[in-house]
């Protein structure tokens, strides 16, 4: 434990220091930016109204991709049929076959610029993860579990409450957690090619008037958000995480 | 009166014929045992009548509509939920659990989970279940195998006392002679 954490201060420290000489031999603000010019940069937005509802429409617009992600994914992983499902791993195939920004570029004709386009990106990363978990957990329940229905059955409410929810709890919580993660990262990313409001507009905004010190002040926030993220859920044993580093607690 | 007939019943699995033509009447309120060496299909026949699983050829014709009660033989509890709520999911009949809880003392176990009790203990929650939940036909899959001397005892007395005035009809897959005795009206072999 001790040895990890020293790891990653010594790591974190060599980092800056790194980060500060290379910006010095480089001594250009456009290439990189030194590391307090950044870190003023990143006090600053937090100064601005203007970045808390950035941030705002960000999250909400991740949060909703990936409810709708969630819900469409357990409620179409629940229906039990070969052709449906053959059908929908079809459907996956083609989202997973394209890059990415294909589909933000056909999302942005049929949708235009903002919330829709956005939306829909997140949804086709996380969508394909919750389907196929839900259908592969729903499609092994233990034949005792279905033996025991057969001879005793039980309310709708009772099945989906006592039985389904939780059964399905630890094969859906990595990766919900996972999941709420990549999509603040989706989000921005589709926001910088296609958003007129958050994190990721803020980002090409700042590119396009080459202020770089911003660009490098977005890049270290969405580090630190992920950041925050993942240790709440490794905190609340959602997550593993891989604490160490490489180094063993004995 | 016969409660139920079993049809020239056979199953295979993965091409291993396991039941080969079976044939079999039980009457109404009728205690019978089922004996057989290992892997003779004696799970089977009893998943079989119970409609759990389907025979390859033959049928079972009740005629007496069914209310079957079944205790498998691998215990199964939801181990997210404690003992107590894994009874109140599936018991109807709280007067027969209450006091079944009351005899064998379980109340101590109700807000432990299936992992933090022990195997015999498990094993009476399930025969526990399996009398608590309205039947006239009662279905025990080797229902002492993880029970000491002491607490088999209890359980064979409870049975007994259950199946007493009640016209229910028992089958049971037992390897004991002693259970053949004190139970049976009638011992199947299906060697």
């Amino acid at each position: 434990m001790r040895n990890s954490l020293l790891f990653k201060l010594i790591f974190w420290i060599s980092f800056i220091i790194i980060w500060y000489l290379m910006g010095t031999i480089i001594n250009s603000n456009l290439i990189l930016p030194p590391p307090h010019k950044v870190l003023y940069k990143v006090l600053d937005l937090f100064k601005h109204k203007d970045f808390y509802s950035h941030l705002f429409i960000t999250f909400i617009r991740s949060t909703l991709g990936l409810f709708i992600a969630l819900f469409s994914g357990f409620l179409l992983g629940y229906i039990k049929n070969k052709f449906f499902y053959s059908t929908i791993r079809n459907i996956i195939d083609i989202f997973q076959s394209n890059p990415l920004i294909v589909w933000i570029t056909i999302a942005l004709f049929w949708f235009g610029f903002g919330n829709k386009t956005i939306i829909f990106t997140v949804f086709i990363v996380l969508f394909p993860n919750f389907y196929l978990v839900t259908y592969n957990a729903i499609n092994n329940i233990p034949k005792e579990y279905l033996e025991l229905f057969k001879i005793y059955p039980i309310s709708r409410k009772n099945y989906l409450i006592k039985f389904l929810i939780p059964y399905l709890k630890p094969f859906i919580l990595p990766n919900l957690a996972n999941s709420i993660i990549s999509s603040l990262k989706i989000t921005a990313m589709a926001e910088f090619l296609s958003g007129e409001s958050g994190i990721g507009f803020l980002l090409s905004y700042a590119k396009a008037f080459l202020n770089i010190e911003e660009v490098y002040a977005y890049a270290v926030i969405l580090f630190i958000l992920s950041k925050i993220l993942e240790l709440i859920f490794i905190k609340s044993g959602i997550l593993k995480g891989d604490k160490n580093y490489g180094f063993s607690e004995g | 009166m016969v409660f139920l007939r079993v049809n020239n019943i056979k199953k295979s699995f993965d091409e291993k014929k396991v039941l080969d033509g079976v044939f079999m009447e039980v009457y109404k309120g009728e205690r019978v045992i089922i004996k057989g060496p290992n892997g003779v299909g004696k799970t089977t026949l009893l998943k079989i009548i119970a409609g759990i699983i389907l025979p390859d050829e033959g049928s079972i014709d009740f005629l007496v509509k069914p209310q079957i009660s079944f205790q498998f033989q691998n215990v199964v509890f939801f181990p997210w939920l404690s003992m107590m709520e894994n009874l109140e999911l599936f018991v109807r009949d709280k007067e027969i659990l209450k006091n079944l809880i009351e005899y064998f003392s379980l109340r101590d176990f109700f807000h432990l989970y299936p992992s933090e009790i022990s195997g015999g203990y498990q094993q009476i929650f399930s025969f526990v279940r399996a009398l608590s939940i309205p039947h006239n036909l009662l279905i025990l899959d080797e229902p002492f195998k993880s029970l000491d001397p002491e607490r088999k005892k209890r359980v064979k007395e409870v049975l007994k006392d259950h199946l007493k005035d009640r016209k229910i009809t028992l089958l049971m897959v037992s390897h004991q002679e002693e259970e053949e005795r004190e139970i049976a009206d009638r011992i199947f072999n299906l060697a």
